[in-house]
């Protein structure tokens, strides 16, 4: 399903996705990586009495969040990762952030010397990455529900969406 | 075109040189992978010298990397690596005799997008201040238009909590390459306190606000009196952190305690951080 928004009314697309959950916007200078892996994080802590250790489990906790505009390069890493980090044994934290990030990638219409994805047979223009792709073209945004939770967003943000 | 004129000068002394043995190869820059991508290189052969606008990566550190024991190295200097050359001469880390210094001239150095590079946008450092020749003096009046402590200025004017505000905004995307330091010229320890895992503030990513602070304010105070503002760091950075303002703050306010200083100026000046004169500020008289 794919809807039509005018531009102009980008910043109402944004400010509806962030009354929803946290909404990062990405530029294409800047990749997702510190949003699955950041820089540390408390994986385990413990309390020790005399001879006795207390573990008090590590569990991550992760709010719903969107990534908007990101390219497909970027998002086409994230699976290669969820290849290695969601196979047995299952990494949990990973799997926790994983599963609480909404993609909406955005078609790719720049290119710089260094990239690649094309030959890794990537469509930055109108390949249908993530849960949600847009295309902005010129005054209009493109939004094309991709998955099942792309979906849901959508749905989130309906009053928005023209039909 | 000033390059090519500089060039073909260049290249002519520089196989003059060669030939006669009077220095053993060339420290200048050579094309990587892309088109706007030079970094430093020996070179065995003049005719491969190709010194351009995307030459900005400064060739002191590389010489002070290399230490190499037999002849003498052709080195290319702008005003700016002339700074760094000096500043490690005055400090033993070179030998002033390992070098044969031809200083070249420089109308700014430009980035991946032709943009002029931030360390050049405010370059007061014109004049060559250790050389045996120089080939192409004209330095063009393109850079050095902003003044280098205006920003520092705006910074100061702000309160404490929106000053904070900036650094956190920057500081939290250091990701502890130590890029900085490691192109750094006044950076020259052989055991880095970075590296010392007894030292305590020796990481590999920064765990919180405090690391990601402490690294830079450290290495501010390590290189205070040294930093000849060359604008490496900055330029290394990937994420673009501009820790040219915190050396800046540094050599602002050393001037206002100490007297207008400039690291590198001569081979032989003594930094006012490293001296003791009966004049200097008394303790409790800083702000």
């Amino acid at each position: 399903m794919t809807y039509k928004i005018s531009a102009r009314k980008k910043e109402e697309l944004l400010a509806a996705l962030s009354l929803q959950m946290v909404t990062h916007t990405i530029d294409k200078n800047s990749n997702i990586k510190a949003f699955f892996f950041p820089q540390n994080e408390k994986i385990v802590s413990f309390r020790t009495h005399k001879q006795e250790i207390e573990v008090l489990g590590g569990n991550v906790v992760c709010e719903p969040f969107v990534l908007f505009g990101v390219s497909a390069c970027d998002e086409a890493a994230i699976r290669v990762l969820d290849k290695v980090f969601l196979k047995e044994p299952v990494d949990a934290m990973y799997k926790t952030r994983r599963e609480a990030a909404v993609i909406v990638t955005e078609a790719c219409l720049t290119q710089d010397d260094t990239c690649f994805c094309t030959a890794f047979g990537l469509d930055p223009v109108s390949g249908a990455y993530g849960d949600v792709t847009i295309t902005a073209v010129c005054d209009t945004i493109f939004w094309q529900v991709v998955t099942e939770k792309g979906a849901e967003l959508t749905e989130k943000i309906s009053i928005c969406l023209p039909k | 075109m000033m390059f090519d004129s500089m060039n073909e000068k260049l290249k002519t002394r520089a196989a003059e040189l060669l030939e006669s043995g009077a220095v053993s190869r060339i420290l200048a820059w050579r094309r990587g992978l892309l088109e706007y991508d030079y970094e430093p290189a020996f070179l065995d052969n003049a005719d491969k010298i190709d010194y351009n606008r995307f030459c900005g990566v400064n060739l002191t550190k590389t010489l002070a990397r290399n230490k190499i024991d037999e002849g003498k190295t052709l080195v290319l200097a702008r005003p700016c690596e002339t700074y760094g050359l000096n500043l490690l001469v005055g400090e033993r880390q070179l030998n002033r005799k390992d070098m044969y210094i031809i200083g070249v001239g420089c109308p700014g150095m430009q980035g991946k997008g032709r943009e002029p590079l931030e360390k050049c946008l405010a370059c007061t450092n014109k004049e060559h201040k250790i050389f045996d020749e120089v080939i192409g003096a004209e330095i063009s009046e393109e850079t050095g238009k902003v003044n280098r402590f205006e920003e520092v200025a705006r910074l100061e004017g702000l309160t404490e909590a929106e000053r904070e505000g900036f650094w956190r905004g920057h500081l939290s995307r250091c990701q502890r390459c130590h890029a900085c330091r490691n192109i750094c010229v006044s950076c020259n320890c052989k055991s880095c306190v970075f590296d010392n895992p007894n030292s305590g503030i020796a990481a590999k990513s920064n765990a919180g606000e405090d690391e990601e602070n402490i690294y830079h304010i450290i290495r501010a105070y390590h290189v205070a009196g040294r930093c000849t503002d060359c604008g490496e760091c900055s330029r290394a950075c990937p994420e673009g952190i501009p820790l040219y303002l915190l050396n800046r703050k540094f050599i602002k306010d050393i001037n206002n305690l100490y007297g207008e200083f400039q690291a590198g100026e001569a081979a032989d000046q003594t930094s006012p951080l490293h001296s003791f004169e009966l004049s200097d500020p008394e303790p409790g008289g800083i702000e």
